[in-house]
């Protein structure tokens, strides 16, 4: 079963196994953006992760949202996700869907 | 379980001049080579090495292919592992990588591990000018190119994102089918996760207690089951430990001899890093941002610390050990100051044999394939390093080994029951 499945947001977890189904046909790039939007709904439901996963230096990157090339950002208190790269690798993908999928298994315990 | 030695080539400046003296690494690589010998006759299983660049007195190991050459020339039966070779093509490129693991692979007879990784401090990356944000895509562009250029006659070319090359066919071929074991650097839960995903061992350089190996270790051969995207011809399952050794005939001794050598481990590894962790000075500056290459005595700094905090750091308390429940309760809450608060202190396998086989039995338990220790750091003796060695491999390492046929390797069958890829692994 795979990890998205644990995750009791319906919408979330569709999204999940969006871009799951984008990484086996062979398409990270997709899957990337699909994971960002997916935390971009987690933010909706807690707005505290956004604060959290704003770049800063006391903060441990791997805790905190990918920056390999999709970027969070918060703009006047929003939050927005901007694409610094065109293509995305496997390796990309496998982080940013594990590292959402992390967080709507915490928002959720 | 089966054991190995890791090493970084730790080199300390001396405490009373500027720099080493000039015999000084020359010694540290001569010392080495005699320790994996004696480790090669015990029965060791395997050995690693660090490529770092640039991290003076925290890791001379700049070359290990160089390392792995000799002691191919050098042992018998222990297998040689690159505990990472650095994959973004900028410092490796994947045509010289397949080039140079294949030479080791032949003259070794065939032992070679080849563990990889994207670089992590931005000493080093930076040393290479690489983006930070670009490295995980560059270690899988060349890790995948690399497979495949030992695996494929001719290499059909690329064209990627990080590098390219023409068709070729690159020479010579490895002796292990389709290529040697692949291994990723996996300092934390989630590359341990990615590891499983791309069918590599894990190597597991973050000092991770047993409970979090148990839990590491069911997540991951799941996702070896029902989630893996192989980055090779053939997958590597496999969790591999690190963990801070000195053995002695009493707890007291190992820890006397164990001296600073973890706490200087931490310090400098914590000196070098670049997130939460990393060392400061009173004022909250980081001390890496006024490291002058050449000249700043990283040694000397440790050593000025108050001993209190020394102590601290390696958790000595009137030479006894800590106990488990102590080291909990005093664990940092964030995962980079606690990797490194674990690298410093005196842990699990720290201590007499009796304390040591106990201690490590708990990792057993957890079904760890393989844990490698960290015997030559810091100020450490040659001599107690060599005592150290024999000591385990004589009086622990034996009924391990016979446990990890028995018993471990039925259970890893069974966890891979249904895999549709070809295995290359050495477990």
């Amino acid at each position: 079963m795979p990890r998205y499945d644990n995750v009791e947001d319906a919408a979330v977890r569709a999204l999940l196994e969006q871009a799951t189904t984008a990484m086996r046909e062979g398409d990270p790039t997709s899957a990337v953006r699909t994971c960002c939007d997916a935390f971009l709904m987690l933010i909706e439901r807690a707005p505290d992760l956004l604060e959290a996963n704003l770049p800063a230096d006391e903060k441990i990157h791997h805790q905190q949202f990918p920056r390999l090339g999709a970027n969070l950002y918060g703009v006047d208190g929003q939050p927005e996700i901007r694409f610094e790269r065109e293509r995305f690798s496997l390796s990309d993908a496998i982080t940013y869907l594990d590292f959402t999928t992390d967080n709507a298994l915490r928002l959720e315990k | 379980m089966k054991f190995g030695l890791f090493y970084e080539l730790q080199l300390p400046r001396p405490l009373d001049a500027e720099t080493w003296d000039p015999d000084a690494e020359r010694r540290l690589f001569e010392e080495m080579f005699e320790q994996v010998e004696l480790a090669d006759r015990l029965g060791y299983h395997y050995v690693f090495f660090v490529e770092h660049h640039f991290l003076e007195e925290y890791a001379h190991s700049t070359s290990p292919e160089i390392m792995l050459a000799a002691l191919s020339r050098r042992t018998e039966q222990i297998r040689l592992g690159h505990g990472v070779i650095q994959m973004p093509p900028a410092i490796n490129h994947p045509a010289r990588v397949a080039e140079r693991i294949a030479s080791l692979d032949v003259i070794s007879g065939g032992r070679v591990e080849f563990g990889t990784g994207e670089g992590t401090s931005d000493a080093e990356l930076g040393g290479f000018l690489i983006d930070r944000a670009l490295k995980k895509s560059m270690w899988e562009e060349g890790t995948r190119e690399c497979v495949r250029m030992m695996s494929r006659t001719p290499y059909a070319g690329y064209e990627g994102e990080h590098f390219s090359m023409p068709a070729r066919n690159v020479i010579p071929k490895p002796l292990q089918k389709p290529h040697p074991p692949l291994w990723v650097a996996a300092s934390r839960r989630e590359t341990t996760l990615l590891a499983a995903r791309f069918g590599m061992g894990s190597l597991g350089f973050g000092f991770e207690t047993p409970e979090e190996t148990a839990v590491r270790v069911e997540e991951y051969y799941r996702l070896i089951r029902e989630e893996c995207f192989p980055i090779g011809e053939a997958i590597n399952p496999g969790l591999l430990v690190l963990n801070q050794f000195m053995a002695a005939e009493t707890d007291e001794e190992a820890v006397r001899r164990s001296a600073d050598g973890p706490g200087f481990f931490s310090y400098s590894l914590g000196y070098y890093s670049t997130t939460r962790g990393t060392q400061r000075s009173e004022s909250g500056a980081r001390l890496i941002d006024e490291h002058q290459p050449g000249v700043t005595n990283i040694h000397r700094r440790f050593d000025a610390l108050p001993q209190e905090q020394k102590d601290g750091r390696t958790q000595l308390r009137e030479a006894k050990l800590m106990t488990q429940e102590e080291i909990a309760a005093a664990e940092p809450e964030h995962e980079m100051a606690r990797a490194l608060f674990r690298a410093a202190r005196s842990g699990s396998a720290i201590g007499s044999p009796a304390s040591i086989r106990e201690n490590i039995k708990r990792y057993e338990d957890a079904h760890t394939d393989v844990m490698v220790f960290n015997a030559q750091c810091g100020a450490r003796k040659h001599e107690h390093v060599m005592e150290a060695i024999e000591l385990f491999g004589k009086e622990v390492l034996p009924e391990f080994a016979e446990r990890h046929e028995t018993k471990h390797r039925p259970w890893r069958e069974r966890q891979l029951e249904g895999v549709p890829y070809p295995i290359n692994s050495s477990i």
